[in-house]
């Protein structure tokens, strides 16, 4: 407990003229999956005062209280009066989710990628991090979207073929991609489009080529869907529309698959090889652009039910590819450039693991003991 | 001369371009086996039949690898041997497009398999390259027999020669598209005006001394 005098209590004086920002409070609560009562209960204060606070109605009346926020949620009290930062708001974010999804988990992932957005915030003062580079396309039926994809294939100089590195591609385009969904299965991806654009994706998913379908599933809400509410079965079937067109554009796919071999799934796997996609996506393409019937494709997808890939995985996965940019930026800290990991996390006022838990990096425990504050020294001499 | 078959009105995918690749193909590699053929050394007609098939199944192979419409289908008899341009199924034999052998007026089952894979074309004929050679045994025409299930032609085509190297044919796969990393760069902090002013005169002095 502060003593009054102290030094917590000369910093509560300084903080005291600054704004509590709610909404900081309220990422915080829903990235620990805690609801307003359950935040309350554990401050022992009461829930209506909570929620006054997070609406920004009322300022915690006592610096105990914030500390309370602070050590029960995993961040310094500082976090709450720093900087008004770039909250994802609800309309900005669009999941790939099962229809069973609580909302609350889907608070807490979209609170989790705020708090990526604070970090890469900080990290675009030390890093030139690609100029968010997305076009606005119209999809409203299969033939616009099938446009849109080959638009923005142009747009990225791209042409028609495979897209070997298809994370690089966005991040080019300056999308920040993680892998962060840490506890989260129900969720197979998430993304935001804003001043920081970013794809949040499953790393429960051990399958490259969902992964890849995955971020060209969120690529295309990102390129359809600006300021346009998802989630319903439209947008998502869009999205799954434009990844498909977008990852395999239909002329030189379809050049591909007529020239197969004899049987159906030797040419599915040569496909996958060459386009990096999963089979059942390359089933479902064929399907949607005429190469096969529905009779096919409906014996195809019985197939793979036989052989239990839609549910224990597909044979012949490409090579894994982990998203570069934001490991990038965070491997150079103190190389590239002065700010330091444990600086990093000192600018953020996140504690240590909560810093290890938003990012996936631990801080080496030298930079801990590097920048450890010296034990004071005190004496009469 | 028979030239009643336009397969590219026909089948799509058998452009000249495509038939001429393999139609040289199988011309170079009889023409050359030829000048390997040594009748003191026991050679008869046999023998450099069978190896003219080997080396032309096996050109055909290797073109198989390098365009992407050229596939080599799965066969049931070890000896039959058929390939698929786009999924249209051919196979090549030795002769005259009027008298193609027995054993070539077969439906394999590579090609029963494209029917059943692609049900929409229009498979219900079964299609032949015949290589015509001259009294030296050198190649003299190659033409592309489309023929009924009786086994009689319902179109002769002969193949150009030399289109091979025609931009298109190589332009038809898509090539994979490799996206490097982003290279970050620090951000160039500039050094504030009124430091620089300061630092100015002390420069200055520097360089006097």
């Amino acid at each position: 407990m502060s003593e009054p005098g102290s030094q917590s209590e000369l910093l509560w004086g300084a903080r005291s003229r600054d704004l509590f920002w709610g909404e900081r409070l309220q990422v915080a609560r829903e990235f620990r999956g805690m609801t307003q009562k359950e935040l309350s209960e554990a401050v022992s204060a009461s829930p209506a005062l909570v929620s006054l606070c997070e609406s920004g109605k009322k300022n915690p009346s006592s610096r105990d209280l914030v500390e309370a926020f602070g050590s029960v949620l995993g961040f310094e009290p500082e976090f709450f009066y720093g900087n008004r930062q770039d909250v994802f708001r609800e309309e900005e974010c669009s999941f790939r989710h099962r229809r069973s999804t609580p909302e609350r988990m889907k608070n807490k992932i979209r609170a989790h990628a705020t708090l990526i957005g604070f970090v890469v915030t900080r990290l675009k003062k030390e890093f030139r991090f690609p100029e968010p580079n997305i076009p606005k396309l119209q999809g409203d039926n299969a033939e616009e979207i099938e446009s849109a994809a080959e638009k923005c294939r142009k747009h990225w100089n791209l042409g028609d073929g495979p897209i070997v590195e298809v994370a690089h591609v966005l991040e080019h385009a300056g999308v920040v991609i993680v892998s962060q969904l840490a506890d989260v299965q129900k969720v197979d991806a998430f993304s935001r489009f804003g001043s920081t654009c970013v794809i949040v994706l499953n790393q429960h998913i051990r399958s490259t080529s969902r992964w890849h379908f995955d971020i060209g599933h969120e690529c295309g809400h990102l390129i359809l869907h600006q300021g346009i509410d998802t989630g319903s079965e439209e947008t998502e079937a869009a999205a799954d529309r434009f990844s498909s067109a977008f990852l395999m554009p239909r002329k030189a796919f379809a050049r591909d698959f007529r020239s197969g071999s004899s049987s159906l799934w030797p040419q599915v796997f040569a496909l996958k090889r060459r386009w990096r996609t999963s089979a059942a996506a390359i089933i479902r393409r064929g399907y949607d652009l005429g190469l096969l019937d529905a009779v096919e494709y409906r014996k195809a997808h019985k197939y793979m039910s036989w052989k239990k890939w839609t549910t224990n995985g597909e044979p012949e996965e490409p090579a894994f590819q982990q998203p570069e940019l934001l490991s990038t930026a965070l491997n150079s800290l103190g190389s590239k450039v002065q700010l330091t990991l444990e600086g990093l996390r000192r600018d953020l006022r996140f504690l240590p693991e909560t810093f290890r838990e938003v990012t996936g990096v631990n801080i080496p425990s030298q930079a801990n003991r590097t920048n450890a504050i010296p034990f004071p020294v005190t004496g009469s001499n | 001369m028979i030239n009643d078959l336009n397969p590219a009105e026909k089948y799509a995918p058998l452009t000249d371009v495509r038939l001429s690749l393999i139609a040289d193909a199988l011309r170079d590699v009889r023409n050359h086996t030829l000048t390997l053929f040594d009748p003191l050394g026991g050679d008869d007609a046999w023998c450099h039949g069978c190896r003219v098939y080997s080396r032309s199944r096996n050109r055909i192979i290797l073109l198989s690898q390098q365009h992407t419409w050229l596939t080599i289908l799965e066969e049931d008899a070890e000896l039959q041997f058929t390939f698929a341009i786009e999924g249209i199924p051919v196979r090549f034999y030795r002769g005259s497009p009027a008298k193609p052998p027995a054993h070539y007026l077969v439906t394999t089952h590579g090609e029963l398999a494209q029917r059943q894979l692609f049900p929409h074309r229009n498979l219900d004929r079964i299609l032949r390259i015949a290589v015509e050679t001259d009294s030296e045994g050198r190649v003299s025409t190659v033409k592309l027999v489309e023929l009924d299930s009786a086994g009689e032609a319902t179109g002769v085509y002969v193949i150009p020669h030399d289109l091979s190297e025609t931009p298109s044919a190589t332009s038809i796969e898509a090539k994979p598209v490799h996206v490097g990393p982003v290279e970050l760069e620090p951000v160039q902090k500039e050094v504030p005006t009124h430091e620089r002013q300061i630092e100015q005169p002390e420069t200055k002095a520097k360089n006097a001394k």
